[in-house]
């Protein structure tokens, strides 16, 4: 039979809380934190019997129709019931009093107390029986076997000790309690128990199992676990027919045992994994557990074990009813739902969990929590929108966007009214705008183009375009679609919504796109014309879940899409999606992890690990912005939260990218950590730094005498100015074998140039010459390749950006000059590994441009006629389709393209100007030039 | 030296910002600083720092010690304390009036900090005219005084010197007359009792 769990309900403030049964079973006792003693009919009594005791109360024991509370002045009261009169002074203690203990079978009360001391004492009162002194922590718990022989006890010392009564002494110590020094924090408090009826064993928790003592030896007889307990147990009790066992842990469970076969009857996880604090068998010994957590709610177990022990008719009535009810969902629901609307207290913890995670309200919901997990104990929740870079949208000053841009913030008053109101880093961007937010938007993202606000139902998307005047659009969604992310980029908005779709919008309010995506969304990024969408690619697994993100570039009229998966630390979620300044994306998880995709190489690489920056274990960073060329993670330290306050203003911090390759203390690794950092990202560092590093990386790998470590690196490297260097330097170490092997690589190397033509270089020569090949089809067939052109274009929109002077080149005119898109192309796609691409090839292309890479690019100081007959020919080559007139006014266009390449920026823009109108704007100019051409052949 | 030197030498501290605009490394006497990226904290010299939230170019970040916690500690330890204690900053006066003055609302708790920043200088005034009152009674011409902020020690001066003056021309009249007082025998000491009598 499955045992089954009665929803929670509150009982008493958050705090120890204890519980016990009346001798008949018909009353449920709690006490707690609150300091009231609370008399219960039944779980579902909704009016209990309330009674102060004091400003708290930790312990509560009921025996012979008296109760015994454990108040906060340090003593043991007896009190009658039913009437609750004071019945006086059991004992008294200089501490907090931590357990009150007594069976039906002896005529004492064992207490103990955080002043290193317990007692067996009288009921009535009077000097106590036995102290058990010699403790050397604070006493966590106490048993006292039914034949008043042996008393046991838990220390925060480490140590349990059990008790001969009569002689007062020790018998046996045993190391098994966690070392702590106050009951207040301890998790295990380690609750023994003696089998009540003959007193042959002891149980005593011992890390995950628990021990069954035979109390005559004293020796280990069984030991109880199960493969689901994870953590340390906190208690065990025996049933009070002896037959059974149950034990919590720390983390929640519930577990019952059969003693005889040592079988686990079934195990129950707490819905909100609340420590467990005290649990109490229903004596009438019809598998009924009660018990309380340290959230202070009080809960039942049902059917722990079969009807079969002694059970009236009374309680096989309460059971049918129980699986009635199980049997017909709909009505156990109505009734959870009307009992949930009685009692506001009871559920609001979980309501209001679920409103501010924004959690999707289906039916299910409305269940209670412990069921649910009973029928999906093991897969973890699929995680609900958010908006990158915000923080929680309950919270009355919080911030819907910061990011690179700027901050955007929204305050609410108590009568409902939100204001927005949005600061931006740089003033020359846009001056701060403040705006009323009747819509009650709760998403924002910021962009130097546009900010975007958006609000669920009814669901609108409303833009302030920053650039020129402020000008205001907005869409309503259709009908009942709601907006769940929105991200603003400088040449784009984009929305996903509940529908699954992602509606795209140019920043000025054209509708651009609708992209239907293949799971629901999780968070939306975007740079320049490029959305990353992140999305649950299906149901999370047990600890993880699966998440993928599509790129989604628009270019012109063209869309190319690419999915990668995005990786997640074992059981962590999302937190933050952007890209870095110059376009990579970027992902950072719970466990605070950054990552970035590297476009070019398509795989994900931790940059990051913020936890070695955090000061206490319970910070954590927010992140704000990633930035390539200064290779820095710019985020704020949030001190035991996740998120940071509005006031006062958080300080942004600079933390340094840094690959965690191994042993990153050892010189070695930290010169590789450099010359990987550099390879995949864009870093801003020149040619000598890298060489210097490189060297040095070459100097270690001869000192150890590997010398093909050395060898290989050159290899690997592939640098022809750092080749002689690194020569030069073996030869003067003496290895001159090591020195001829370089000369012949540089030899080698030389001659592949050659074979292949091309001007630069790359270790990875097949995929090198692969995506050649790619791109080359996809200039024949546009829509041949997909993935391949989108990074091209990645890569192109790096080249805008002007963090990076070197690389910047006039960007092709795309369809209209095949070949010279051809050779950007494959100066941009190679692959980045090796040092070469970004740092080699950049002074190459710099220095040797006029010459051979571009010999297009004009002189200083040249004027177009001169460019102009110093290229015809090649000019001629390339077009050989257009007449002479059309050649002359082509390269019109191409020179001014060329002369403009310092204003990379306002480049492609141009570029894009140029393409749009070819036939209509031929200029005035282009026609004399035209005329000056043929006058001059 | 009067007050406003103190300050133009109290100016030169170190302070961070974050700058609303961005802009490369500017070279003063002082040294370089920058580069100014917008919402990213630089360190800049005080005076450069005022200059720019004057003219709403920056946000100011206040000195870890411009915190109510940390001056209430100071506050209680100078009151507990016989001795001047060590102030965070030679120029705390200096730095809070221009942070305060300026920038008050980049401050969390600005008039707190006000008010707890003058109840320390009031303290350390009273500290210092008790000690100088010590000094003069026991007719002391030497006297030793730790952790005392430049501004302190300026806000004596035009007193101070001039008194001492007077007293040894007085002491040199007596002196003439009845030769035979002792004026070496009492020195004055912060670490000594004289404070108490």
């Amino acid at each position: 039979m499955k045992i089954e769990s009665k929803p929670l309900r509150y009982a008493h403030a958050e705090g120890h809380t204890d519980v016990c049964y009346t001798e008949d079973g018909r009353n449920i006792i709690t006490c707690g934190h609150d300091g009231d003693v609370r008399i219960w009919m039944d779980i579902e009594d909704d009016d209990p019997n309330s009674h102060c005791v004091g400003e708290s109360a930790l312990a509560v024991c009921y025996k012979d129709k008296r109760l015994y509370v454990a108040t906060d002045n340090h003593l043991v009261q007896a009190y009658t019931f039913p009437d609750f009169d004071k019945d006086g002074i059991v004992t008294r203690f200089t501490a907090a009093v931590t357990q009150i203990k007594s069976s039906c079978k002896i005529e004492a009360l064992g207490c103990c107390s955080e002043n290193m001391e317990a007692k067996i004492c009288n009921v009535e009162g009077g000097a106590p029986i036995f102290v058990m002194s010699n403790h050397k922590g604070p006493v966590l718990s106490l048993a006292i076997c039914p034949h008043m022989k042996y008393a046991s006890t838990a220390c925060g010392d480490g140590l349990m000790r059990i008790w001969d009564i009569d002689t007062q002494k020790v018998v046996k110590e045993i190391n098994c309690v966690p070392k702590i020094n106050t009951f207040y924090a301890a998790k295990v408090l380690c609750r023994m128990d003696f089998e009540p009826s003959e007193g042959k064993y002891l149980a005593y928790p011992s890390n995950r199992e628990i021990i069954l003592l035979d109390c005559q030896s004293w020796g280990q007889r069984m030991s109880f676990t199960h493969n689901t307990i994870k953590c340390a147990i906190s208690q065990c009790l025996f049933s009070p027919c002896s037959k059974y066992l149950a034990g919590n842990t720390v983390a929640g469970q519930i577990a019952v045992w059969d003693i005889e076969s040592g079988l686990c009857m079934g195990i129950v996880e707490h819905p909100t994994s609340h420590n467990i604090s005290a649990m109490a068998w229903n004596p009438k010994g019809n598998g009924v557990l009660a018990y309380c957590d340290v959230a202070g709610q009080l809960g039942t177990l049902v059917n722990c074990y079969g009807k079969k022990s002694s059970s009236s008719e009374n309680e096989i009535e309460d059971i049918e009813t129980v699986e009635r009810d199980n049997g017909n969902d709909g009505l156990a629901d109505d009734l959870i739902q009307n009992y949930e609307s009685d009692d506001d207290n009871a559920i609001s913890l979980e309501k209001i969990k679920n409103e501010t995670l924004g959690l999707i309200k289906d039916k299910d919901d409305s269940r209670p929590a412990s069921r649910q997990t009973a029928y999906v104990p093991s897969t973890v929740p699929p995680q609900p929108p958010f908006q990158p870079s915000s923080t929680p949208a309950h919270l009355e000053h919080r911030y819907m966007c910061w990011n690179e841009v700027g901050i955007v913030r929204c305050h609410t008053v108590e009568n409902g009214e939100s204001t927005v109101d949005v600061e931006f880093h740089d003033t020359a961007v846009h001056h701060g705008i403040h705006l009323n937010n009747y819509l009650n938007h709760t998403m924002a993202s910021l962009s130097s183009t546009v900010l975007a606000l958006s609000c669920e139902t009814p669901s609108k998307l409303v833009c302030i375009s920053l650039v020129g005047s402020s000008k205001e659009w907005s869409v309503s969604m259709p009908d009942t679609e709601e907006v769940l992310c929105v991200t603003a980029a400088h040449g784009l908005v984009a929305c996903a919504t509940n529908a699954r779709l992602l509606r795209l919008y140019t920043p000025m309010g054209t509708q651009r796109q609708v992209i239907s995506l293949p799971g629901p969304v999780v968070a939306l990024g975007g740079y320049n014309t490029t959305v990353l969408a992140v999305y649950h690619s299906t149901d999370p697994g047990v600890s993880d879940q699966h998440l993928a993100m599509d790129i989604i570039a628009m270019n012109g009229r063209q869309v190319r899409s690419k999915t990668v998966p995005v990786p997640l630390t074992p059981g962590s979620k999302l937190t933050w999606l952007g890209t870095t300044d110059i376009g990579s994306p970027c992902t950072y998880d719970s466990t605070g992890i950054l990552r970035m995709y590297d476009v070019s190489s398509g795989v994900w690489m931790p940059i990051c690990d913020t936890n070695g920056h955090s000061k206490g274990a319970s910070d954590s960073w927010f992140i704000v912005s990633i930035s390539e060329p200064t290779q820095k993670v710019r985020a704020i330290l949030c001190r035991g939260t996740t998120f940071p306050p509005t006031v006062p203003k958080p300080i942004i911090a600079e933390l340094p990218i840094q690959i965690p390759l191994c042993e990153i203390e050892s010189e070695k690794s930290q010169y590789e950590e450099q010359l990987v950092r550099w390879a995949h990202t864009t870093a801003d560092v020149d040619m000598k730094t890298a060489r210097e590093t490189a060297l040095k990386l070459f100097a270690l790998a001869c000192r150890s005498e590997i010398e093909q470590r050395a060898l290989e690196l050159m290899e690997l490297l592939k640098d022809d100015r750092l080749l002689p260097l690194a020569a030069k330097y073996a030869s003067r170490l003496g290895r001159m074998h090591l020195a001829e092997k370089l000369t012949n690589l540089a030899e080698s190397w030389e001659k592949e140039t050659d074979k292949l033509n091309v001007a630069q270089n790359s270790h990875f020569q097949e995929l090198d010459t692969q995506e050649t090949y790619d791109v080359t089809n996809s200039e024949q067939d546009l829509n041949a390749s997909l993935i391949i052109p989108q990074k091209a274009k990645e890569k192109k929109v790096e080249n805008v950006t002007p963090i990076k002077p070197v690389t910047i080149k006039a960007s092709p005119g795309g369809v209209r000059n095949p070949f010279r898109k051809q050779q950007e192309v494959t100066k941009c796609v190679q692959s980045p590994l090796s040092l070469t691409e970004r740092t080699l090839v950049e002074v190459h292309s710099t220095a040797d441009t006029a010459e051979n890479t571009d010999p297009l690019k004009p002189l200083t100081g040249e004027n177009f006629m001169d460019w102009f007959t110093r290229n015809k020919s090649l000019l001629e080559e390339r077009n050989p389709e257009l007449t002479p007139s059309e050649l002359s006014r082509h390269c019109v266009k191409m020179f001014k393209n060329v002369q403009s390449i310092a204003h990379a920026d306002s480049n492609k823009r141009k570029h894009e100007d140029a393409n749009g109108d070819t036939t209509t704007s031929a200029p005035k100019q282009s026609k004399l030039s035209a005329f000056a051409f043929q006058k001059k052949t | 030296m009067e007050p406003y030197e103190i300050e133009f030498i109290g100016e030169n501290r170190i302070i961070s910002i974050t700058p609303n605009f961005t802009h490369d490394k500017i070279y003063l006497i002082c040294g370089e600083f920058g580069p100014f990226r917008a919402g990213l904290p630089v360190n800049v010299p005080l005076w450069l720092a005022i200059m720019l939230k004057q003219k709403q170019k920056c946000h100011v970040i206040p000195p870890d010690w411009m915190d109510v916690e940390v001056l209430e500690n100071i506050k209680e330890e100078e009151k507990r304390s016989r001795f001047f204690t060590k102030m965070p900053n030679e120029h705390y006066m200096v730095e809070a009036k221009l942070i305060l003055g300026s920038a008050a609302e980049d401050v969390p708790n600005a008039p707190e900090i006000k008010t707890i920043i003058k109840d320390i200088w009031d303290i350390r005034m009273s500290k210092l005219r008790t000690s100088m009152d010590a000094l003069m009674k026991t007719g002391g011409g030497y006297g030793r005084l730790d952790h005392l902020t430049m501004m302190e020690i300026n806000s004596v001066k035009p007193l101070l010197p001039a008194a001492m003056d007077n007293l040894l021309r007085m002491q040199m009249k007596t002196k003439k007359t009845a030769p035979s007082l002792n004026l070496n025998s009492s020195t004055f000491s912060q670490s000594g009792s004289s404070q108490n009598t």
